[in-house]
């Protein structure tokens, strides 16, 4: 359910249909990946998933794989 | 990769400059060093808030301004927060301003300009986000407004019309701010201390602007600008107690007169819509294109343009003006 969700979130934010989620990449690898996409990103799945990042979480996220990490943290 | 977010000294001049120059914009004022050391400067430090990889170079700064030097801890208002591109580090921008947040010694935090895609930035970092607005008082005697645009009526007519100027005195020198102890007003945000006012206004390397005393309660600012041939003033900043500002409506009109300006607007946030209408100010309405009072003049823009702004601060009653931050520096 997670996976599926931070998917359609990463594809609403990249306008791409047929994205898919490597969790090893570095997010700043994304094809389309800018600043704006990046605050874009976090917004957006803060939104679809109802919880709120500290800071701290979102300095620390280098990889898709990180954010999986935090959400499951705060969805329980 | 690895790097170092420190606040700037002087020695790293030459690398903002550099980074600025690279970009930013090449032509930006702020690669003038002597600009930017008057701009930055404070002591050995430059205010800017940098990222250096392990070679030295700078990967992201933030720069900011203090608004006071007499109190220890000031109220800042951040400019340029730029960090490279191609960087591989995904929230640089947002640790740099965090740094910014959390290392440097403020009382509120605030940024005017900012750009419209990254308000959910500041949403993240649960501060207050919203925009500027804009009043302005047309001057009727004008036939032909060749900076502003007036379609039909010309609303926002102002019709106090004093001989002379009977609370607002021009202060031709500094000595002049010393008979007003702007210490009364430090609970104000952002507070303003007369080392700043002196630096923001007189000692200002670009800007012409006119600082008017009222009485000894406060000061208001205009700068006038002339483009197409004609003339306007903006009020860039007002200092004092805003129960003061109905009492100088008459003396603004008849600057606005004798000066030929075509209007005066006053672009904050704070200051509440009732007073400003006391003032013979009306509020620009940004739905409508039948009047336009243009925001941006180098180049000169003839558009309505909405400024936003951020602030960090517990204190709900504060008050931004068109100076406050870099809103009324140019950039080339």
């Amino acid at each position: 359910m997670v996976d599926e969700k931070l998917l359609m979130a990463f594809r609403s934010v990249f306008e791409n249909d047929t994205l898919t989620l490597d969790y090893s990449e570095n997010i700043v690898d994304l094809e389309d990946w800018d600043s704006f996409k990046n605050i874009e990103l976090f917004s957006e799945i803060e939104d679809v998933f109802n919880i709120s990042f500290e800071i701290e979480e979102i300095i620390a996220i280098k990889s898709i794989g990180d954010i999986k990490t935090i959400v499951l943290k705060k969805v329980g | 990769m690895s790097y170092k977010i420190g606040l700037a000294n002087i020695s790293d001049a030459d690398k903002i400059i550099d980074f600025i120059k690279n970009n930013w914009k090449k032509n930006h004022i702020v690669t003038n060093k002597e600009f930017l050391l008057y701009e930055f400067g404070d002591g050995l430090n430059l205010n800017f808030v940098i990222a250096k990889n392990e070679y030295g170079e700078i990967l992201g700064l933030i720069g900011f301004i203090k608004k006071s030097y007499g109190l220890s801890v000031p109220d800042i208002f951040t400019s340029f927060w730029k960090v490279l591109d191609d960087v591989k580090v995904p929230s640089l921008g947002i640790e740099i301003f965090n740094y910014l947040r959390k290392n440097i010694p403020h009382r509120s935090f605030m940024g005017v300009g900012i750009n419209e895609k990254i308000i959910p930035i500041f949403k993240l970092f649960k501060m207050f986000t919203s925009e500027m607005q804009q009043y302005y008082m047309l001057n009727q005697f004008i036939d032909e407004y060749q900076i502003a645009v007036v379609k039909n009526n010309k609303v926002g007519i102002a019709n106090q019309i004093n001989s002379n100027l009977k609370v607002l005195t021009l202060i031709e020198d500094t000595i002049a701010l010393e008979s007003i102890d702007f210490n009364r007003f430090s609970s104000n945000i952002p507070f303003k201390d007369s080392i700043y006012i002196e630096k923001r206004y007189f000692s200002y390397p670009i800007h012409k602007y006119d600082v008017y005393s009222i009485g000894d309660n406060g000061i208001i600012v205009l700068r006038e600008v002339y483009v197409n041939n004609s003339k306007i003033a903006r009020i860039v900043d007002f200092v004092g107690d805003i129960s003061l500002i109905p009492k100088i409506a008459g003396d603004l009109y008849y600057i606005m007169v004798e000066n030929n300006y075509e209007y005066i607007d006053f672009l904050n946030y704070g200051i509440k819509d009732d007073i400003l209408s006391i003032a013979g100010f009306e509020k620009l309405d940004y739905s409508n294109d039948e009047i336009i009072v243009p925001q941006y003049f180098s180049p000169f823009l003839r558009e309505n343009k909405k400024i936003y702004f951020f602030a960090d601060t517990s204190n709900e009653n504060f008050i931004i003006c068109k100076a406050d931050g870099d809103q009324d520096r140019p950039s080339i």
